[in-house]
């Protein structure tokens, strides 16, 4: 009694949508408190989510998730958290509260605020476009204590998606090293969706997975106060193993006893896991420490411009003749933009090419990357590679060339009480 | 895909042991963990920091941290600066070098005494 079962039915901004309702289902096959979580929120998203355009998009996306899984939702009283707010929580939950009033379904809506800063200029060069700090549980668990069926945050720190419900539920204290920690590493487990569970994992040999086409969703359980944490896929194709859940343990971990979040500190090097049934791992050894002093923070930076171009070159000497275009281009571009420092990989040789061709690929693409604040500039560097069409070695073709906005992103750092998460629930909420 | 050239007794990484790369600004891990628990041991003594460095000479890492977890027989790589900047400004075409596990995993490394070509990750 009084388990908490939380479900990833996202595991990154675009994610399947059909994956959010897997993981509904899957939750109705367990008893206790049961939770949906979407992790939608990548470095750079909330860069290229400023202005109105970019939050209506936020909004749409949001409503896309749910409308896939909110009727499984509502049936089975399965509340929902995500960072799908990026960097509008409030008006996020706004068009979630419309939608539900437009199909005359009643879930009370709350959001969380607190993790946008100031726009400071940053020593990167470039305007500085967005600043926030990862915050912690903290705002979820007010705005569940609010009432909230469905919460909507901002840059809310991923594994914090977890670890709101369980210090709910669970009523823990902020001081709570070792639940926080086991919390923390749910969620790290589960954010990523279905890399825990057979996604991102498929390879020939001992790596197969079954049913990769229509990969299940992961559930994490966490019963109060044990120190066991399981992991399941209940439903859907792939596999949930000791191999698969090592993989993702590990992923984006650096010091395995340091993996700091605004919540805690979570130690995963003295971690134990066992096959507790098919398609169930279960850990225990997780440990916490005193959570750290320093909240991260994110400023997203306008960088300019970046500029690929890419164009194909066939048969036994092929890489030869990629390899002659580019030092075409080299001798072009010093004339045009001396200044610019493209970037050159010949696809299909990008590793061999280091090692002085051991093999001959038949079937190469030379690709130019180039980078500067001056979009013009930048046209012109992709104008010579098309150029190569007709000036160029024999037998190039398939030329592409794309433009896109440059945001880099300056890691900082604020003090807690500069950036405090607070959870509302929405007014006037269905 | 050819198996890389290979040397008497020598076999690539990949058929001991798994693993998988993520990145947070300019560091990269990649993880390195054994089908076989029995392995750990060969693992820890073959697929050392050297060994990453020179997996990644074509792309040299300002520095190159192991990480060992032996209860789950499994170690962690951090690699330094191998991300031109991190992945909102890399050039590269995987900018976050998702892909670079299988530079690492490719690496031969000497086959455990008694093995057969018939062990866990063997194709």
């Amino acid at each position: 009694m009084g388990d908490v079962h939380i479900a990833a039915g996202a595991g990154f901004s675009n994610d399947r949508r059909e994956l959010g309702e897997i993981a509904a289902q899957s939750l109705t096959l367990f008893e206790g408190h049961r939770y949906l979580i979407f992790e939608c929120l990548a470095e750079r998203t909330l860069a290229l989510a400023q202005g109105e355009e970019g939050r209506r998009r936020q909004a749409e996306r949001a409503v896309g998730y749910l409308q896939a899984c909110i009727n499984t939702c509502i049936l089975n009283n399965i509340k929902i958290i995500s960072n799908f707010g990026g960097s509008a929580p409030k008006q996020v939950a706004e068009a979630i509260a419309g939608f539900l009033k437009e199909h005359n379904l009643r879930r009370k809506v709350g959001y969380v605020l607190g993790d946008e800063l100031p726009v400071k200029e940053t020593e990167h060069a470039g305007r500085a476009i967005s600043c926030n700090a990862y915050i912690g549980a903290k705002g979820i668990v007010e705005a569940l204590d609010a009432g909230a069926e469905i919460v909507v945050t901002g840059r809310v720190a991923d594994p914090s998606l977890a670890v709101g419900p369980v210090a709910f539920e669970h009523e823990l204290k902020w001081i709570d090293w070792n639940r926080l920690a086991q919390a923390t590493l749910a969620g790290h487990l589960i954010e990523c969706a279905t890399q825990v569970c057979g996604g991102y994992f498929a390879d020939t040999g001992a790596k197969q997975v079954p049913g990769l086409a229509r990969l299940g969703a992961p559930v994490a359980s966490i019963a109060r106060g044990h120190d066991r944490l399981t992991i399941s896929k209940p439903l859907g194709g792939g596999s949930l193993t000791t191999a698969t859940v090592t993989e993702q343990l590990l992923y984006e971990i650096h010091d395995p006893a340091r993996y700091l979040t605004p919540d805690v500190v979570m130690d995963v090097s003295g971690v134990s896991m066992q096959q507790s049934g098919k398609d169930e791992v279960t850990l225990t050894g997780c440990v916490g420490h005193a959570k750290p002093d320093w909240l991260k923070t994110l400023t997203c930076v306008d960088a300019g411009w970046i500029g690929e171009g890419e164009i194909s070159y066939m048969g036994d000497t092929g890489l030869d003749r990629a390899q002659m275009a580019r030092a075409v281009l080299k001798q072009r571009l010093e004339n045009i933009a001396p200044s610019a420092e493209p970037h050159f990989d010949i696809v299909g040789a990008m590793y061999d090419e280091a090692e002085s061709n051991i093999r001959r690929p038949r079937d190469v693409r030379l690709r130019m990357a180039v980078a500067s604040r001056d979009r013009d500039q930048v046209q012109a560097l992709l104008d010579e590679v098309e150029a190569l069409y007709l000036n160029g070695p024999a037998g190039g073709g398939g030329i592409r060339l794309n433009i896109s906005p440059r945001t880099a992103t300056v890691a900082g750092a604020a003090r807690h009480n500069e950036a405090v998460p607070r959870g509302y629930l929405l007014e006037d909420t269905p | 895909m050819t198996e890389p050239a290979t040397s008497a007794g020598m076999i690539p990484v990949r058929q001991l042991a798994h693993g998988r790369a993520g990145d947070k600004g300019n560091r990269l891990n990649i993880s390195v963990i054994a089908f076989d628990p029995q392995h750990f041991e060969h693992l820890k003594t073959h697929v050392t920091e050297d060994l990453c460095r020179r997996a990644f000479s074509f792309q040299p890492p300002s520095g190159v941290t192991r990480y060992l977890l032996p209860k789950i027989a499994a170690m962690n790589f951090v690699l330094e600066d191998v991300l031109d900047g991190g992945v909102n400004v890399n050039l590269r075409l995987d900018r976050h070098g998702k892909t670079l596990s299988y530079v690492l995993l490719d690496m031969l490394i000497p086959a455990p005494p008694g093995w057969s070509d018939q062990g866990p990750g063997k194709k």
